[in-house]
Protein backbone atom coordinates (compact mmCIF):
# COMPACT_ATOMS: atom_id res chain seq x y z
CA UNK A 1 0.00 0.00 0.00
CA UNK A 2 2.87 2.37 0.76
CA UNK A 3 3.79 4.73 -2.05
CA UNK A 4 0.31 4.60 -3.52
CA UNK A 5 -2.38 7.08 -2.71
CA UNK A 6 -5.13 6.24 -0.26
CA UNK A 7 -8.45 5.21 -1.73
CA UNK A 8 -11.39 7.51 -2.40
CA UNK A 9 -14.97 6.31 -2.15
CA UNK A 10 -18.25 8.00 -3.05
CA UNK A 11 -21.50 7.06 -1.37
CA UNK A 12 -24.66 7.86 -3.29
CA UNK A 13 -27.55 7.92 -0.87
CA UNK A 14 -31.26 8.23 -1.27
CA UNK A 15 -32.23 11.36 0.64
CA UNK A 16 -35.32 9.73 2.15
CA UNK A 17 -33.71 7.00 4.30
CA UNK A 18 -30.00 6.44 3.86
CA UNK A 19 -29.36 10.16 3.51
CA UNK A 20 -31.17 10.91 6.75
CA UNK A 21 -29.28 8.08 8.45
CA UNK A 22 -25.99 9.67 7.35
CA UNK A 23 -27.19 13.06 8.65
CA UNK A 24 -28.09 11.48 11.98
CA UNK A 25 -24.69 9.82 12.14
CA UNK A 26 -23.18 13.28 11.88
CA UNK A 27 -25.51 14.78 14.50
CA UNK A 28 -24.67 11.91 16.87
CA UNK A 29 -20.96 12.37 16.20
CA UNK A 30 -20.47 8.83 15.00
CA UNK A 31 -17.02 8.51 13.47
CA UNK A 32 -16.51 6.93 10.08
CA UNK A 33 -13.71 6.79 7.56
CA UNK A 34 -12.77 10.14 5.99
CA UNK A 35 -12.16 8.38 2.66
CA UNK A 36 -15.86 8.27 1.89
CA UNK A 37 -17.86 11.25 0.67
CA UNK A 38 -21.64 11.01 0.69
CA UNK A 39 -23.79 12.58 -2.00
CA UNK A 40 -27.53 12.75 -1.45
CA UNK A 41 -29.77 12.00 -4.41
CA UNK A 42 -33.54 12.36 -4.65
CA UNK A 43 -33.62 8.56 -5.06
CA UNK A 44 -30.96 5.98 -5.87
CA UNK A 45 -32.82 5.12 -9.07
CA UNK A 46 -31.66 8.56 -10.28
CA UNK A 47 -28.20 7.05 -10.56
CA UNK A 48 -27.37 5.91 -14.07
CA UNK A 49 -24.57 3.35 -14.54
CA UNK A 50 -22.70 5.98 -16.54
CA UNK A 51 -22.43 8.15 -13.40
CA UNK A 52 -20.68 5.28 -11.63
CA UNK A 53 -18.28 4.67 -14.52
CA UNK A 54 -17.60 8.42 -14.73
CA UNK A 55 -16.66 8.32 -11.05
CA UNK A 56 -14.12 5.56 -11.76
CA UNK A 57 -12.71 7.44 -14.73
CA UNK A 58 -12.22 10.46 -12.48
CA UNK A 59 -10.18 8.50 -9.98
CA UNK A 60 -12.81 7.31 -7.49
CA UNK A 61 -12.00 3.78 -6.35
CA UNK A 62 -15.32 2.57 -5.04
CA UNK A 63 -18.99 3.51 -5.14
CA UNK A 64 -21.40 2.75 -2.31
CA UNK A 65 -25.09 3.03 -3.09
CA UNK A 66 -27.44 3.39 -0.17
CA UNK A 67 -31.12 2.84 -0.86
CA UNK A 68 -34.15 2.61 1.33
CA UNK A 69 -35.40 -0.34 3.37
CA UNK A 70 -37.76 -2.19 3.18
CA UNK A 71 -37.56 -2.54 -0.62
CA UNK A 72 -41.26 -2.10 -1.27
CA UNK A 73 -41.36 1.04 0.84
CA UNK A 74 -39.54 3.44 -1.48
CA UNK A 75 -40.70 7.07 -1.36
CA UNK A 76 -41.25 6.80 -5.11
CA UNK A 77 -42.75 3.31 -4.73
CA UNK A 78 -40.27 1.25 -6.77
CA UNK A 79 -37.07 3.31 -7.00
CA UNK A 80 -34.85 0.85 -5.18
CA UNK A 81 -35.90 -2.02 -7.46
CA UNK A 82 -34.87 0.05 -10.47
CA UNK A 83 -31.56 0.95 -8.86
CA UNK A 84 -30.98 -2.71 -8.04
CA UNK A 85 -31.57 -3.83 -11.65
CA UNK A 86 -29.20 -1.18 -13.00
CA UNK A 87 -26.39 -1.86 -10.57
CA UNK A 88 -26.74 -5.63 -10.86
CA UNK A 89 -26.28 -5.44 -14.63
CA UNK A 90 -23.49 -2.89 -14.28
CA UNK A 91 -21.58 -5.24 -11.98
CA UNK A 92 -21.92 -8.08 -14.49
CA UNK A 93 -20.68 -5.76 -17.21
CA UNK A 94 -17.74 -4.52 -15.13
CA UNK A 95 -16.61 -8.07 -14.49
CA UNK A 96 -16.49 -8.68 -18.25
CA UNK A 97 -14.28 -5.62 -18.69
CA UNK A 98 -11.90 -6.83 -15.99
CA UNK A 99 -12.91 -4.17 -13.46
CA UNK A 100 -13.65 -5.70 -10.05
CA UNK A 101 -17.42 -5.67 -9.52
CA UNK A 102 -16.81 -5.43 -5.75
CA UNK A 103 -16.02 -1.77 -6.31
CA UNK A 104 -19.76 -1.15 -6.50
CA UNK A 105 -21.74 -2.04 -3.41
CA UNK A 106 -25.43 -1.66 -2.79
CA UNK A 107 -26.84 -1.60 0.71
CA UNK A 108 -30.18 -0.71 2.20
CA UNK A 109 -30.90 1.40 5.26
CA UNK A 110 -33.83 2.46 7.41
CA UNK A 111 -33.80 6.03 8.71
CA UNK A 112 -32.66 5.21 12.28
CA UNK A 113 -29.76 2.98 11.19
CA UNK A 114 -27.10 5.66 11.54
CA UNK A 115 -24.70 3.28 13.24
CA UNK A 116 -25.10 0.79 10.43
CA UNK A 117 -24.24 3.38 7.78
CA UNK A 118 -20.99 4.27 9.58
CA UNK A 119 -20.17 0.58 9.95
CA UNK A 120 -20.91 -0.20 6.30
CA UNK A 121 -18.89 2.83 5.16
CA UNK A 122 -15.88 1.73 7.22
CA UNK A 123 -15.99 -1.88 6.05
CA UNK A 124 -16.46 -0.82 2.42
CA UNK A 125 -13.46 1.53 2.56
CA UNK A 126 -11.45 -1.34 4.05
CA UNK A 127 -12.54 -3.62 1.23
CA UNK A 128 -11.60 -1.03 -1.40
CA UNK A 129 -8.21 -0.57 0.29
CA UNK A 130 -7.67 -4.28 -0.16
CA UNK A 131 -8.50 -3.97 -3.87
CA UNK A 132 -6.30 -0.89 -4.24
CA UNK A 133 -6.86 2.22 -6.36
CA UNK A 134 -8.88 1.74 -9.53
CA UNK A 135 -5.97 3.16 -11.55
CA UNK A 136 -2.56 4.21 -10.42
CA UNK A 137 -1.64 7.78 -9.60
CA UNK A 138 -1.13 10.26 -12.41
CA UNK A 139 -3.58 8.61 -14.74
CA UNK A 140 -6.70 9.66 -12.91
CA UNK B 1 -8.65 22.00 -64.20
CA UNK B 2 -7.48 18.57 -63.24
CA UNK B 3 -9.93 16.29 -61.53
CA UNK B 4 -9.50 16.09 -57.74
CA UNK B 5 -8.04 12.82 -56.54
CA UNK B 6 -9.82 10.38 -54.28
CA UNK B 7 -8.49 7.51 -52.18
CA UNK B 8 -10.77 4.87 -50.73
CA UNK B 9 -8.80 3.34 -47.89
CA UNK B 10 -9.89 0.07 -46.31
CA UNK B 11 -8.48 -0.46 -42.82
CA UNK B 12 -9.51 -3.56 -40.84
CA UNK B 13 -12.96 -4.25 -42.25
CA UNK B 14 -15.10 -6.98 -43.78
CA UNK B 15 -15.56 -5.51 -47.25
CA UNK B 16 -19.33 -5.14 -47.19
CA UNK B 17 -19.03 -1.37 -47.10
CA UNK B 18 -17.01 -1.54 -50.34
CA UNK B 19 -19.73 -3.71 -51.81
CA UNK B 20 -22.33 -1.12 -50.84
CA UNK B 21 -20.33 1.55 -52.70
CA UNK B 22 -20.03 -0.62 -55.83
CA UNK B 23 -23.73 -1.34 -55.82
CA UNK B 24 -24.86 2.27 -55.45
CA UNK B 25 -25.08 3.66 -58.98
CA UNK B 26 -25.51 7.28 -57.94
CA UNK B 27 -22.58 7.17 -55.54
CA UNK B 28 -20.40 5.37 -58.08
CA UNK B 29 -21.28 8.02 -60.68
CA UNK B 30 -20.03 10.73 -58.33
CA UNK B 31 -16.97 8.79 -57.23
CA UNK B 32 -15.85 8.10 -60.77
CA UNK B 33 -15.89 11.83 -61.50
CA UNK B 34 -12.89 11.93 -59.18
CA UNK B 35 -9.49 10.67 -60.19
CA UNK B 36 -9.35 7.48 -58.11
CA UNK B 37 -5.75 7.03 -57.08
CA UNK B 38 -6.18 4.25 -54.54
CA UNK B 39 -8.92 1.73 -54.08
CA UNK B 40 -7.86 -1.90 -53.64
CA UNK B 41 -9.94 -4.07 -55.92
CA UNK B 42 -10.81 -1.18 -58.22
CA UNK B 43 -7.74 0.91 -59.03
CA UNK B 44 -4.14 -0.15 -59.13
CA UNK B 45 -1.61 1.86 -57.21
CA UNK B 46 -0.01 2.74 -53.93
CA UNK B 47 -1.34 5.09 -51.31
CA UNK B 48 0.53 8.21 -52.43
CA UNK B 49 0.87 11.56 -50.77
CA UNK B 50 -1.22 13.93 -52.83
CA UNK B 51 -4.84 13.15 -52.00
CA UNK B 52 -7.71 15.62 -52.17
CA UNK B 53 -10.46 13.49 -50.67
CA UNK B 54 -10.38 10.23 -48.73
CA UNK B 55 -13.04 7.72 -47.78
CA UNK B 56 -11.90 5.61 -44.84
CA UNK B 57 -13.58 2.26 -44.25
CA UNK B 58 -12.99 0.06 -41.22
CA UNK B 59 -11.41 0.30 -37.80
CA UNK B 60 -7.75 1.01 -37.04
CA UNK B 61 -6.33 -2.16 -35.51
CA UNK B 62 -2.93 -2.74 -37.08
CA UNK B 63 -0.12 -0.21 -37.09
CA UNK B 64 -0.47 0.20 -40.84
CA UNK B 65 -4.13 1.12 -40.28
CA UNK B 66 -3.15 3.89 -37.90
CA UNK B 67 -0.50 5.17 -40.29
CA UNK B 68 -2.88 5.16 -43.25
CA UNK B 69 -5.59 6.98 -41.27
CA UNK B 70 -3.12 9.59 -40.00
CA UNK B 71 -1.79 10.10 -43.50
CA UNK B 72 -5.27 10.68 -44.89
CA UNK B 73 -6.06 13.16 -42.12
CA UNK B 74 -2.82 14.97 -42.92
CA UNK B 75 -3.14 15.06 -46.69
CA UNK B 76 -6.80 15.04 -47.66
CA UNK B 77 -9.04 18.08 -47.50
CA UNK B 78 -12.17 15.99 -47.11
CA UNK B 79 -12.03 12.89 -44.89
CA UNK B 80 -15.12 10.68 -44.92
CA UNK B 81 -15.69 7.99 -42.29
CA UNK B 82 -17.73 5.38 -44.14
CA UNK B 83 -19.47 2.66 -42.14
CA UNK B 84 -19.96 1.90 -38.46
CA UNK B 85 -16.44 0.45 -38.05
CA UNK B 86 -14.76 3.74 -38.91
CA UNK B 87 -17.15 5.77 -36.75
CA UNK B 88 -17.72 3.54 -33.69
CA UNK B 89 -15.54 0.45 -34.05
CA UNK B 90 -17.95 -2.11 -35.43
CA UNK B 91 -17.36 -5.86 -35.32
CA UNK B 92 -13.55 -5.70 -35.86
CA UNK B 93 -13.55 -3.19 -33.00
CA UNK B 94 -14.51 -6.04 -30.67
CA UNK B 95 -10.79 -6.80 -30.54
CA UNK B 96 -10.20 -3.55 -28.65
CA UNK B 97 -9.47 -5.37 -25.39
CA UNK B 98 -7.43 -8.22 -26.89
CA UNK B 99 -3.80 -7.59 -25.90
CA UNK B 100 -1.30 -7.12 -28.67
CA UNK B 101 0.78 -10.06 -27.46
CA UNK B 102 -2.04 -12.39 -28.44
CA UNK B 103 -2.37 -10.95 -31.94
CA UNK B 104 1.11 -10.36 -33.25
CA UNK B 105 3.73 -7.72 -33.93
CA UNK B 106 1.81 -5.95 -36.69
CA UNK B 107 -0.97 -4.93 -34.38
CA UNK B 108 -1.31 -1.73 -32.39
CA UNK B 109 -2.15 -1.72 -28.68
CA UNK B 110 -5.86 -1.37 -29.19
CA UNK B 111 -8.49 -0.91 -31.87
CA UNK B 112 -9.75 2.61 -32.39
CA UNK B 113 -12.27 3.93 -34.86
CA UNK B 114 -10.39 6.42 -37.08
CA UNK B 115 -13.16 8.97 -36.38
CA UNK B 116 -11.72 9.59 -32.90
CA UNK B 117 -8.12 10.04 -34.03
CA UNK B 118 -8.72 13.55 -35.37
CA UNK B 119 -11.55 15.68 -36.69
CA UNK B 120 -13.17 14.00 -39.72
CA UNK B 121 -15.28 15.96 -42.22
CA UNK B 122 -18.10 13.46 -42.65
CA UNK B 123 -19.45 10.64 -40.47
CA UNK B 124 -21.52 8.09 -42.39
CA UNK B 125 -22.50 5.31 -39.96
CA UNK B 126 -24.34 2.14 -40.91
CA UNK B 127 -23.43 -1.50 -41.37
CA UNK B 128 -23.28 -0.85 -44.31
CA UNK B 129 -24.58 2.74 -44.62
CA UNK B 130 -28.16 2.85 -45.87
CA UNK B 131 -29.34 4.32 -49.17
CA UNK B 132 -30.32 7.65 -47.58
CA UNK B 133 -26.88 8.03 -45.99
CA UNK B 134 -25.18 7.16 -49.29
CA UNK B 135 -27.35 9.69 -51.13
CA UNK B 136 -26.31 12.50 -48.80
CA UNK B 137 -22.69 11.40 -49.06
CA UNK B 138 -22.92 11.58 -52.86
CA UNK B 139 -24.23 15.14 -52.52
CA UNK B 140 -21.30 16.12 -50.30
CA UNK B 141 -18.78 14.55 -52.70
CA UNK B 142 -20.51 16.32 -55.58
CA UNK B 143 -20.28 19.65 -53.75
CA UNK B 144 -16.60 19.03 -53.03
CA UNK B 145 -15.97 18.72 -56.75
CA UNK B 146 -17.23 22.29 -57.02
CA UNK B 147 -14.91 23.31 -54.22
CA UNK B 148 -17.46 23.41 -51.39
CA UNK B 149 -16.30 21.80 -48.18
CA UNK B 150 -18.29 21.32 -44.97
CA UNK B 151 -16.88 23.67 -42.32
CA UNK B 152 -17.57 21.32 -39.44
CA UNK B 153 -18.11 17.57 -39.06
CA UNK B 154 -21.30 16.46 -40.82
CA UNK B 155 -23.20 13.57 -39.26
CA UNK B 156 -25.08 11.74 -42.01
CA UNK B 157 -26.92 9.29 -39.77
CA UNK B 158 -30.33 9.93 -38.32
CA UNK B 159 -30.35 11.91 -35.08
CA UNK B 160 -33.49 10.23 -33.77
CA UNK B 161 -33.78 6.88 -32.04
CA UNK B 162 -34.93 3.80 -33.91
CA UNK B 163 -38.08 3.60 -31.77
CA UNK B 164 -39.35 6.93 -33.12
CA UNK B 165 -40.61 5.48 -36.39
CA UNK B 166 -40.57 1.79 -35.51
CA UNK B 167 -43.23 -0.31 -37.27
CA UNK B 168 -43.83 -2.12 -33.97
CA UNK B 169 -44.03 1.09 -31.96
CA UNK B 170 -46.23 0.59 -28.90
CA UNK B 171 -49.24 2.82 -28.33
CA UNK B 172 -47.55 4.52 -25.37
CA UNK B 173 -43.73 4.39 -25.65
CA UNK B 174 -43.51 6.01 -22.23
CA UNK B 175 -45.04 2.99 -20.55
CA UNK B 176 -43.25 -0.04 -21.95
CA UNK B 177 -43.34 -3.02 -19.63
CA UNK B 178 -40.98 -5.93 -20.13
CA UNK B 179 -42.59 -9.08 -18.73
CA UNK B 180 -39.26 -10.92 -18.43
CA UNK B 181 -36.31 -11.69 -20.64
CA UNK B 182 -36.80 -13.96 -23.65
CA UNK B 183 -34.64 -15.08 -26.57
CA UNK B 184 -35.75 -14.79 -30.18
CA UNK B 185 -35.94 -18.57 -30.70
CA UNK B 186 -38.61 -18.76 -28.02
CA UNK B 187 -40.97 -17.13 -30.50
CA UNK B 188 -41.72 -13.56 -31.49
CA UNK B 189 -44.94 -11.96 -32.50
CA UNK B 190 -44.86 -9.39 -35.29
CA UNK B 191 -47.51 -7.06 -33.93
CA UNK B 192 -45.97 -6.01 -30.65
CA UNK B 193 -42.92 -4.04 -29.54
CA UNK B 194 -39.98 -6.42 -28.93
CA UNK B 195 -39.32 -4.94 -25.51
CA UNK B 196 -42.93 -5.55 -24.53
CA UNK B 197 -42.43 -9.17 -25.56
CA UNK B 198 -39.35 -9.43 -23.37
CA UNK B 199 -36.81 -9.45 -26.18
CA UNK B 200 -33.80 -7.19 -25.70
CA UNK B 201 -33.87 -4.73 -28.59
CA UNK B 202 -31.34 -1.91 -28.75
CA UNK B 203 -33.77 0.38 -30.58
CA UNK B 204 -34.11 2.95 -27.78
CA UNK B 205 -30.42 3.92 -27.91
CA UNK B 206 -29.73 3.29 -31.61
CA UNK B 207 -29.78 5.89 -34.35
CA UNK B 208 -32.53 5.37 -36.95
CA UNK B 209 -30.08 5.40 -39.86
CA UNK B 210 -31.47 2.13 -41.23
CA UNK B 211 -34.90 1.32 -42.58
CA UNK B 212 -35.89 -0.99 -39.72
CA UNK B 213 -34.95 -3.91 -41.95
CA UNK B 214 -34.16 -6.28 -39.06
CA UNK B 215 -37.31 -5.34 -37.15
CA UNK B 216 -39.45 -6.01 -40.23
CA UNK B 217 -37.80 -9.44 -40.50
CA UNK B 218 -38.61 -10.28 -36.89
CA UNK B 219 -35.18 -9.65 -35.42
CA UNK B 220 -34.49 -7.20 -32.61
CA UNK B 221 -32.08 -4.30 -33.18
CA UNK B 222 -28.46 -5.03 -32.26
CA UNK B 223 -27.32 -1.44 -32.66
CA UNK B 224 -25.40 -1.63 -35.95
CA UNK B 225 -26.09 1.98 -36.93
CA UNK B 226 -24.43 3.20 -33.77
CA UNK B 227 -25.87 5.15 -30.87
CA UNK B 228 -28.10 8.18 -31.15
CA UNK B 229 -25.81 11.22 -31.21
CA UNK B 230 -25.81 13.07 -27.94
CA UNK B 231 -25.74 10.18 -25.49
CA UNK B 232 -22.36 9.58 -23.95
CA UNK B 233 -22.31 5.79 -23.57
CA UNK B 234 -25.20 3.96 -25.19
CA UNK B 235 -24.58 0.66 -23.40
CA UNK B 236 -24.73 2.17 -19.94
CA UNK B 237 -27.77 4.21 -20.89
CA UNK B 238 -29.44 1.04 -22.11
CA UNK B 239 -28.84 -0.58 -18.72
CA UNK B 240 -30.66 2.41 -17.28
CA UNK B 241 -33.53 1.77 -19.67
CA UNK B 242 -33.73 -1.92 -18.75
CA UNK B 243 -33.89 -0.90 -15.10
CA UNK B 244 -36.91 1.26 -15.85
CA UNK B 245 -38.93 -1.27 -17.81
CA UNK B 246 -38.03 -4.81 -16.73
CA UNK B 247 -40.81 -6.57 -14.79
CA UNK B 248 -42.14 -3.27 -13.44
CA UNK B 249 -45.47 -4.83 -12.55
CA UNK B 250 -44.03 -7.77 -10.62
CA UNK B 251 -41.12 -6.13 -8.78
CA UNK B 252 -42.82 -6.36 -5.40
CA UNK B 253 -43.72 -10.01 -5.83
CA UNK B 254 -40.38 -11.32 -7.05
CA UNK B 255 -38.18 -8.95 -4.97
CA UNK B 256 -34.42 -8.71 -5.47
CA UNK B 257 -33.69 -12.46 -5.93
CA UNK B 258 -36.37 -12.73 -8.61
CA UNK B 259 -35.04 -9.72 -10.48
CA UNK B 260 -31.49 -11.06 -10.23
CA UNK B 261 -32.64 -14.42 -11.62
CA UNK B 262 -34.26 -12.67 -14.57
CA UNK B 263 -31.21 -10.47 -15.21
CA UNK B 264 -28.97 -13.54 -15.12
CA UNK B 265 -30.64 -14.55 -18.38
CA UNK B 266 -28.46 -11.86 -19.97
CA UNK B 267 -25.34 -14.01 -20.24
CA UNK B 268 -23.14 -11.59 -22.11
CA UNK B 269 -23.98 -7.96 -21.36
CA UNK B 270 -20.81 -6.73 -23.08
CA UNK B 271 -21.68 -8.48 -26.32
CA UNK B 272 -25.27 -7.29 -26.14
CA UNK B 273 -24.55 -3.65 -25.38
CA UNK B 274 -21.30 -3.00 -27.24
CA UNK B 275 -21.50 -5.25 -30.29
CA UNK B 276 -20.65 -2.28 -32.54
CA UNK B 277 -19.28 0.34 -30.16
CA UNK B 278 -16.80 -1.43 -27.88
CA UNK B 279 -13.74 0.79 -28.59
CA UNK B 280 -15.75 3.85 -27.59
CA UNK B 281 -17.20 2.44 -24.35
CA UNK B 282 -16.25 4.23 -21.15
CA UNK B 283 -15.46 0.91 -19.49
CA UNK B 284 -13.07 0.03 -22.34
CA UNK B 285 -11.30 3.30 -21.68
CA UNK B 286 -11.08 2.43 -17.98
CA UNK B 287 -9.85 -1.10 -18.71
CA UNK B 288 -7.16 0.21 -21.08
CA UNK B 289 -5.96 2.85 -18.61
CA UNK B 290 -5.69 0.12 -15.99
CA UNK B 291 -3.45 -1.82 -18.36
CA UNK B 292 -1.24 1.22 -18.72
CA UNK B 293 -2.51 2.20 -22.16
CA UNK B 294 -3.85 5.72 -22.09
CA UNK B 295 -7.24 6.37 -23.63
CA UNK B 296 -9.43 3.92 -25.47
CA UNK B 297 -11.46 6.25 -27.63
CA UNK B 298 -12.60 9.61 -26.43
CA UNK B 299 -14.06 10.21 -23.03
Amino acid sequence: MSGERDVLVIGFLSRWCAGIAAETAGVNRIKYSPNIVFINLPCVSRLNPSHVVDAFLNGIDGVLIGGCLPPGNCHYKTGNFKAFKRMYLLKKLMAQFGVEPERVKMDWFVTPQYEKIARVADSFVEEIRRLGPVMSRGEA
Amino acid sequence: MEKPSLAIVPLTCCGACMQSIYEDRELMKTITRYRIIYWPGYAEGELGDAVDAAIIVGVARTRRDYEAAEKMYREAGLVVMYGTCSVYGGIPGLTALVPREELGEDYADTAKPPAVLRQPSVLAPGCPPSASVRKRLAEILEAYLRGEKPDKTVFLGNTESLCRNCPLRPRDPGRIEMPGIKRVYEGVSMDKCFLEQGILCLGPVTSASCNHDCIRMGLPCTGCAGPVPGIDDAGLRYIGAIGSILMVKRERQVMFPGLARELDKIHDPMGLLYKYTLPRAKLTQLALIRRGLAGGGEK
